[in-house]
């Protein structure tokens, strides 16, 4: 039996874990900020409530990217042909993308974040600026959600 | 700590920071006809003035600020450097209370880090070594000097010192920029401030050697030697600090030099303004809201004594917001 499979194992899970790790941290960091505007402000809950969210999409990001390697895999279903070690490098490698910068991107995106909701106690209007300047980071996210899912979706025809 | 662990204190203190009044605001009250209309106008900001009395609302706002800031902290003791100069403040009071031989007349500074009462037990009893650590040999200095030549400038200078000392050491202990910058802007300050006075009263050198503290904006030897020398030869030494500003204020009156103090303290703070984590928003939103307060007290000190507006503006502090 080849070890490619463990590859493919170690990349589905770090694909779900560390973005969603980042997430995580993101995500409790600002509900800090906005459990603090909110207990002067109740009435500011929906506006910082959007700006919560946004770190929490990596988390989705990588998730979805586990599930399509297993799925592509065969692992999901139990068909998995067997891997050979590079081959599975392969797969490993083409989740790289998602876990390095979903990891970064949310934790960056959090302090973004974080600051959007202090603008937004500060300048309630100023609350559209603050989620754009905060959605910015998303860009990244996206494109290495992207990398991953093509690869993934792709990295077959060259076996 | 961690700069993140204030997170949820910052984004509190942010929502607060919007209710300062800011410097339009603050034109307005200025500007009004009369002492009833300034208590009007104030009254629209949250303030809860009585026509007849400011002193009440103005002392709730603070306790309340005070309230707010130590909610919001997640470790109370990182803000001692702030406030200790008040526990100092309030050894001068119980020193001289009790040399006199009677309870205190004044109030007490308040916040202060340590409870007043507790201090004026210990003060009372002699029992200094119960006293914190950073009040027991200002006690000890100020008893002394007190007993034996009841020479109360002295005493209070010494006592100022080592507040001056111990809110440096507290600041450089909780390794915050802001807290340290703000401990050497009030030390610089006091420095300047009693060196002023004893040239005014042509006080000994051994007076000044003990009466300023160490900060990293001058020399003591050199401010010291400077001072020896006279005014001009003062405030021509200034004139070549970050403190040229307290020479031009010191031209013009006292009042214009600690009006330039805060100025200092404010515009230095302005910094934080983009910091989303750490102490630091806090540290500034408390400046600010003391500020604004001592702003009030002055705005309507003078409409209750009829001062004009043009007075007013000139006493002023700048406005954070």
């Amino acid at each position: 039996m080849d070890f490619g499979v463990v590859f493919i194992l170690l990349g589905a899970a770090l694909a779900a874990a560390l973005p969603g790790i980042g997430s995580a941290k993101g995500t409790g960091l600002v509900g800090q900020a906005a459990a603090g505007v909110v207990a002067e402000d109740p009435a500011k809950f929906g506006k910082v409530l959007i700006l919560e969210v946004l770190p929490g999409t990596q988390g989705l990001y990588g998730f979805l990217t586990a599930i399509l390697l297993l799925s592509n895999t065969g692992i999901m279903s139990g068909t998995a042909p067997e891997y050979t070690w590079w081959q599975g490098l392969c797969y490993f490698a083409a989740c790289i993308p998602m876990i390095l910068v979903g990891l970064w991107s949310a934790l960056a995106q959090a302090k973004a974040a974080a600051a959007g909701v202090s603008l937004v106690a500060k300048n309630p209007e100023q609350s559209g600026k603050a989620i754009i300047f905060a959605a910015m980071v998303e860009t990244y996210a996206v494109l290495a959600l992207l990398v991953s899912l093509l690869t993934i979706m792709n990295i077959g025809k060259l076996f | 700590m961690k700069d993140t662990d204030y997170t949820f204190a910052v984004a509190r203190i942010r929502s607060n920071e919007a209710r300062l009044l800011t410097s339009a605001e603050l034109n307005a009250v200025i500007s009004a006809a009369t002492y009833k209309e300034t208590v009007s106008r104030l009254n629209e900001k949250g303030y809860e003035i009585s026509d007849t009395d400011y002193s009440p609302a103005l002392s709730k706002r603070m306790e309340n600020l005070w309230k707010t800031v130590c909610e919001v902290l997640p470790d109370k003791s990182q803000f001692d450097s702030v406030i200790l100069k008040n526990d100092f403040a309030n050894l001068k009071i119980l020193s001289k209370a009790f040399i006199l031989g009677k309870d205190p007349e004044c109030e007490y500074e308040f916040p202060s880090v340590y409870s007043p009462e507790e201090l004026k037990e210990n003060v009372f009893a002699r029992k200094n070594s119960l006293l914190p650590e950073c009040l027991q040999h200002a006690d000890r200095s100020s008893y002394r000097i007190l007993s034996k030549t009841k020479f109360a400038q002295l005493s209070d200078s010494v006592i100022d010192r080592a507040s001056m000392e111990w809110s440096i050491k507290t600041a450089k202990k909780a390794d915050n920029p802001i807290l340290l910058e703000m401990a050497e802007i009030d030390t610089a300050c006091a420095d300047i401030k009693v060196l002023y006075r004893c040239i005014l009263t042509e006080k000994a050198q051994s007076f000044m050697e003990r009466a300023v503290a160490e900060c990293r904006a001058f020399s003591k030897t050199d401010i010291i030697a400077a001072a020896l020398k006279g005014m001009d030869s003062f405030l021509e030494f200034l004139s070549h600090t970050d403190y040229k500003g307290a020479a031009d204020a010191l031209k013009v009156s006292t009042t214009e030099f600690e009006r330039w103090c805060d100025n200092k303290k404010i515009s230095a703070l302005k910094n934080t303004k983009t910091e989303v984590f750490g102490i630091s928003p806090i540290v500034a939103f408390y400046y600010a809201a003391e500020t604004e307060i001592r702003n009030i007290r002055i705005i309507l000190s003078a409409k209750m004594n009829g001062l004009s507006e043009e007075t007013i503006r000139a006493r002023v502090r700048d406005s954070f917001v």
